[in-house]
């Protein structure tokens, strides 16, 4: 008899883990969370759209790469309230050696800035709401969909910050691409690709190691093809191949570097915005 | 004279080098497509040369792929192959999913999707080792070129312009296909040669 109360007692648990597994098949989940705990009225602040992704599935960057989608979010904002860009952190390479994608693993968090309006008087709570449609991955695809909310009370006093999430916001920002550096940076076009010149401000002497050059869009590198890396005596060169799906040669360079040394010294920021003109000489092969 | 003579060797280093290059390269805008061979899903062979004076297109295919079944599922694609292979294009469907990996179609499989779809194609060939797949350099399902009667390649990339797993998106979109075929059928030449190609990958075996 307490044999049989055990058996039910364990047919139970197995019961409810298998239907609690069943209730999303979905290998990501999505949360909508907050820098802040409360809106200010005319402060801006910080919400992230937060995936979490499992073991060997992934989802992608504003340029997927090879294959794959950019994970899009569309806002629901109460009157007057805008909503910035989503902010990417800089992505991983990932795949085989002639298909590759760009995106994440894991965790990712996309930072997204919401201005409320100056006129917002303090009473019922603001409903922040997202639709975000992603594209999650591992041996096959499965696109995604998630409706989102986030509430948070309106008050006049600067907003707290939620203690649980500052971390998971600075770690974030981290990830951001720095938007000006003192990298001298130089674009030079010839039929096959491109060769990036890079060149240290005086006094940074630290040595890149692992740079990678990530297209803001499609069609302009070769996505999969070896970027070569070499050291020269001013700086560095990277070799980049052009796509095969260029129609008319680049005229600029938009997207991110990275480097897992840090472009302002040991350790410092991996990720360095990149928008510079491509110089065509034919004498450069 | 003589540093005349040199540079003209350096330079003839140089083209040969980068023709080299080229060679060992995916097909380029141009030149004509290599050629293969393939066994369709009744164990017929393709080859590509056998459709010199005709236009092809190949289409790479996984039918479990959410890119693929967004133009199957709204019919989209089928319509495309029925209005052209009607017009006496040639229509190859590849499939290089490896055994055990996603969207394979042996030919049994092969077949009942031709029905299953309704799929209006010349036909529908089986690559598994992924070899016409990698000398293509096909990354994505639905990854789409486009071959001319001289079997010249005209276009290769998307099928339209909207990067997408939905359905809604199908009506704005401005398909690439359709527009390298009207054109060449016009006697014009195409206006938009190469697009980054959109999808999922391409599900190769180990080499």
């Amino acid at each position: 008899m307490r044999n049989l109360g055990l058996l039910t007692a364990l047919l139970f648990v197995l019961s409810a883990t298998l239907s609690s597994a069943s209730v999303s098949d979905s290998h990501t989940n999505a949360k909508l969370v907050s820098e802040v705990r409360s809106v200010q009225p005319g402060k801006p602040f910080w919400v992230a759209v937060r995936l979490t992704m499992d073991a060997g599935w992934h989802t992608y960057w504003r340029n997927p790469g090879d294959s794959g989608l950019p994970t899009k979010i569309k806002w629901t904002l109460p009157e007057g309230f805008e909503n910035g860009e989503i902010q990417w952190p800089y992505p991983h390479k990932f795949g085989s050696s002639n298909i590759v994608s760009f995106g994440y693993k894991d965790e990712v968090f996309l930072l997204t800035e919401i201005s409320p309006p100056k006129s917002l008087v303090p009473a019922a709570p603001v409903k922040i709401a997202a639709t975000v449609e992603w594209l999650e991955c591992k041996d096959g695809c499965v696109p995604r969909q998630a409706d989102l909310i986030l509430e948070l009370p309106v008050k006049n006093a600067a907003p707290e910050p939620d203690s649980r999430r500052v971390k998971q916001f600075e770690e974030t920002r981290w990830k951001l691409p720095l938007t000006s550096s003192s990298w001298q940076i130089s674009a030079a076009g010839s039929k096959s690709g491109f060769i990036l010149q890079l060149t240290p401000p005086p006094g940074l002497g630290s040595e890149l190691a692992k740079i990678l050059f990530f297209p803001e869009k499609g069609g302009i590198i070769d996505h999969a093809a070896e970027q070569e890396a070499t050291k020269t005596e001013t700086g560095h060169i990277l070799k980049l191949k052009k796509s095969p799906y260029t129609p008319e040669p680049a005229t600029r360079l938009r997207g991110v570097l990275v480097s897992s040394t840090g472009w302002r010294g040991l350790n410092s920021e991996r990720a360095l915005q990149v928008d510079i003109p491509v110089i065509y000489d034919f004498q450069v092969n | 004279m003589k540093w005349n003579f040199v540079l003209l060797l350096l330079v003839l280093c140089f083209s040969l080098t980068s023709a080299l290059n080229v060679q060992a390269d995916e097909p380029v805008i141009g030149k004509p497509a290599p050629d293969f061979t393939l066994m369709d899903a009744d164990g017929i062979e393709h080859s590509l040369s056998a459709y010199k004076d005709s236009l092809v297109v190949l289409e790479w295919f996984n039918p479990g792929c959410p890119f693929v079944k967004k133009h199957y599922n709204s019919n989209n694609m089928q319509k495309l192959q029925k209005h052209y292979t009607e017009k006496a294009v040639v229509w190859l469907i590849i499939n290089s999913s490896a055994e055990g990996k996603q969207g394979h179609c042996t030919p049994g499989r092969a077949n009942e999707l031709i029905k299953e779809k309704d799929m209006a194609v010349t036909a529908f060939l089986l690559d598994h080792d992924g070899k016409v797949g990698r000398l293509y350099g096909a990354k994505t399902t639905p990854h789409m070129f486009v071959i001319d009667k001289s079997g010249v390649l005209i276009y290769h990339g998307a099928l339209d312009d909207k990067p997408s797993t939905k359905i809604t998106d199908i009506e704005d979109a401005e398909n690439y296909v359709q527009l390298a075929l009207e054109e060449v059928m016009a006697g014009q030449s195409v206006s938009l040669k190469a697009t980054q190609p959109y999808g999922c990958s391409v599900k190769y075996g180990a080499k």
